[in-house]
């Protein structure tokens, strides 16, 4: 097929070209003969008419020698003859060489002729009122190329030469991919029936037409069902799109999900009712542009830094906008697993009424403690009184008097320490973190428990370096953890025994150390001793007192620290409790 | 020497008649009162020099019968205990702002109430010991 292609190609561009040719050569030539006919028609009436003007009637010598003037141009080819008469004689007659006159037509004063092959226009003047009558013949020229001057002939036919090969050859050309196009979709429908090499050269092209505009169709038929695929799946993706927002706007919470550039890509319908911002003004935005809290922004903007690296979801509460008792929670989760430099989930939720019970509940426990405590104020004050004014006690007196006074002591630490355990559950009590001088502030809580030691006679050493390094502290609930530890110390310690405070700074952790020299805590206790109301079962350790809430309070307390609470221990030796709080800059933007 | 003035508050009479008790005793000249304004009405002729009281009375309350008694005395405000169960932030924010305020944790030791006011009395002796 495609040798085939190509010969009948070849042979059409040929034949073009002597088309061209052939087209020019005749222009050529007509051309010429237009011309000499033109000058025959011109030169012919007004030479012979000239001749019948000036010719003497019957004078013979006259018409001779007028006549014998012509002879250059009977020589030079275009006259063929010239004859003069009058009355039916002829008085004088120039022909060109080997050319007989032919007889006078009548009155003719035009007319054409062949005379020996040779074609001849004659024009006739004169010969009224016995006036000589001139005729004159002209050779019209022939349709031929020794007619035309090889100079002009090449002028003429060079140019339509080039011009048919030039464009044969653009036509072949242009036409190449299409032939390529016929012989790849014969290759690749091998199946198809053509015709033979015997259709020849027109029916290959013919066929390469026909497969090009089958493929055409085919392909434009398969854009089309793609299209239309493309379009219904746009189409879906679309209505899924759509689904997925109205999902996203449905959501009780508000979402707004950011870039890793802390650019906004997204906010859900609910961001406005939450927090007043409409989605236009936050999308395309980052935190601080759309963002009215500080606390929010600065929660926001961690999520942009490429500098932290994120180990939790954060979350905060903040009231929006107007005073209007609303309280929203922001909570920011990355979505790569915490990597910095990834986009940002944020939540916006309503929290107004779990905030309320939230607070109603601990405005329940705070009154009931408030109620329980009152009652204890006047036990107390009034066993002291008992122990104080009364007449001369017994000594059980006395010790029930005691008894007494360590009880509403002891519940009255219960209270407390339900009340604030309660407030760090919900998350009501926020930790409130100052920057804390921790020798003076371990200093301080050291002298109390040193005056509950010293009346059981237990030793106390405090180890804190003059120079230890400020803390950001939550300074009113790490007292009570560290009191928790202290008083334990001096409660499950021997009498007699010594009860030690330490802190140490190293390069990345502040260390304080709470060390008894007490029964110890067995191993299989140590796991549960800072559960909440868990007893060790242990004769001794009960009778001491306590409720079971002082380890587990100051547990969460260290926590809510970013700090570690652990406990080493041998039975019969004593129990350290160690206190880790990093150092972390973390900490110290927070408390700055 | 003319004794000390203190001024006792609380609606409740077991702990006012309790602090009278070792305050007498002690040789301080008491007064007690049961509400804030009955203890504001006091303070205008009694003029104490100490003022012990509860919060959560009614009528007046103890935050604002300090704090009444801070503004009508301004440098001569008496000092105040103030006997409280509720140890929760507003309050010590409270207490930060106003001058000469000190809390006393319920249940309260009559004895630590005296000791604290004998130091408040003698502040050279307390320097010293």
């Amino acid at each position: 097929m495609r040798a085939s292609s190509k010969r009948t190609f070849t042979l059409f561009s040929v034949l073009a070209a002597l088309v061209a040719l052939a087209a020019a050569l005749a222009f050529a030539l007509s051309e010429q003969r237009r011309a000499a006919t033109d000058a025959i028609a011109r030169q012919g009436p007004a030479l012979t008419a000239l001749l019948a003007d000036r010719l003497v009637a019957t004078d013979r010598a006259d018409a001779a020698a007028r006549l014998h003037s012509l002879e250059p141009m009977l020589a030079g080819g275009a006259l063929a003859y010239v004859s003069v008469e009058q009355g039916g004689t002829a008085l004088a007659s120039r022909a060109a060489p080997g050319l007989s006159i032919p007889a006078a037509a009548d009155d003719a004063a035009v007319r054409e002729f062949d005379v020996a092959g040779q074609r001849l226009r004659e024009f006739s003047a004169g010969g009224a009122d016995g006036t000589p009558r001139v005729r004159s013949a002209w050779r019209v020229p022939p349709l031929a190329l020794s007619a035309l001057p090889a100079g002009q002939f090449a002028a003429i036919v060079a140019p339509f030469a080039i011009a048919g090969l030039c464009g044969a050859m653009l036509l072949r050309r242009g036409t190449r991919p299409l032939g390529r196009m016929a012989d790849v979709l014969a290759a690749a429908e091998t199946g198809l029936d053509l015709p033979a090499g015997g259709a020849g050269a027109g029916a290959d092209i013919v066929d390469a037409f026909e497969h090009v505009l089958k493929a055409a169709e085919q392909r434009l038929r398969e854009l089309s069902d793609r299209a239309q695929d493309d379009f219904a799946h746009n189409r879906l993706i679309a209505y899924q799109k759509r689904c997925a927002e109205a999902a996203l706007d449905a959501l009780p919470d508000g979402l707004v999900i950011m870039d890793e550039g802390g650019v906004a890509s997204f906010a859900s319908q609910r961001v406005e009712s939450l927090i007043g911002i409409p989605g236009e003004a936050i999308v395309g935005h980052k935190p601080h542009e759309w963002c009215e809290q500080p606390d929010v922004i600065a929660l926001l903007s961690r999520y942009s830094s490429n500098v932290t690296r994120l180990r939790r979801n954060d979350h905060l509460e903040f009231c929006p906008g107007d005073d209007d008792g609303r309280r929203i929670r922001v909570s920011a989760r990355p979505l790569s697993g915490g990597r910095a430099g990834s986009a940002t989930v944020v939540v916006f939720r309503d929290v107004t009424h779990e905030a309320l019970a939230r607070k109603s509940r601990d405005d329940f426990v705070g009154h009931v403690a408030h109620e329980l405590k009152s009652p204890l104020n006047v036990i107390r004050m009034h066993a002291e009184m008992l122990a104080d004014f009364g007449e001369e006690l017994s000594g059980d007196t006395v010790t029930s008097i005691n008894v007494i006074e360590d009880e509403v002591d002891r519940l009255a630490k219960l209270i407390e320490d339900v009340l604030n355990l309660t407030r760090l559950e919900s998350g009501s009590l926020v930790i409130d973190r100052q920057r804390v001088k921790l020798n003076g502030f371990l200093e301080d809580v050291f002298e109390t428990v040193r005056r509950a030691a010293s009346a059981r006679g237990i030793t106390t050493s405090l180890d804190v370096p003059a120079r230890l390094g400020s803390v950001a502290l939550d300074k009113d609930l790490f007292r009570i953890a560290l009191n928790n530890l202290l008083t334990n110390a001096v409660k499950y310690n021997r009498d007699g025994g010594n009860v030690s405070l330490h802190a140490e700074e190293t390069d990345e952790s502040l260390i304080i150390r709470v060390a008894d020299t007490g029964l110890g805590i067995a191993p299989e206790a140590r796991a549960h001793i800072f559960d909440k109301f868990y007893r060790a079962d242990d004769e001794t350790a009960a009778a001491r007192g306590g409720h079971g809430l002082g380890l587990a309070l100051a547990r969460e307390i260290v926590t809510l620290h970013n700090g570690r609470l652990t406990v080493e221990s041998t039975v019969g030796e004593g129990s350290t409790f160690t206190i880790e709080l990093r150092k972390s800059a973390h900490l110290l933007q927070e408390a700055s | 020497m003319s004794a000390h003035r203190i001024l006792v508050v609380d609606d409740e009479a077991y702990v006012t008649h309790v602090l009278r008790q070792y305050l007498e005793r002690d040789g301080y000249s008491v007064r007690t009162a049961s509400n804030g304004e009955k203890a504001l009405e006091a303070a205008e002729d009694f003029d104490p020099e100490v003022v012990i009281t509860d919060v959560q009375m009614p009528r007046m309350n103890g935050q604002t019968l300090c704090e009444e008694l801070v503004r009508r005395r301004a440098a001569a405000a008496p000092l105040l205990l103030v006997m409280t169960s509720r140890t929760d932030r507003e309050l010590r924010a409270w207490a930060q702002t106003m001058v000469a305020a000190d809390f006393l944790e319920k249940p309260v030791s009559p004895r630590r109430v005296l000791a604290r006011i004998a130091e408040h009395f003698a502040p050279t002796e307390a320097g010293a010991a």
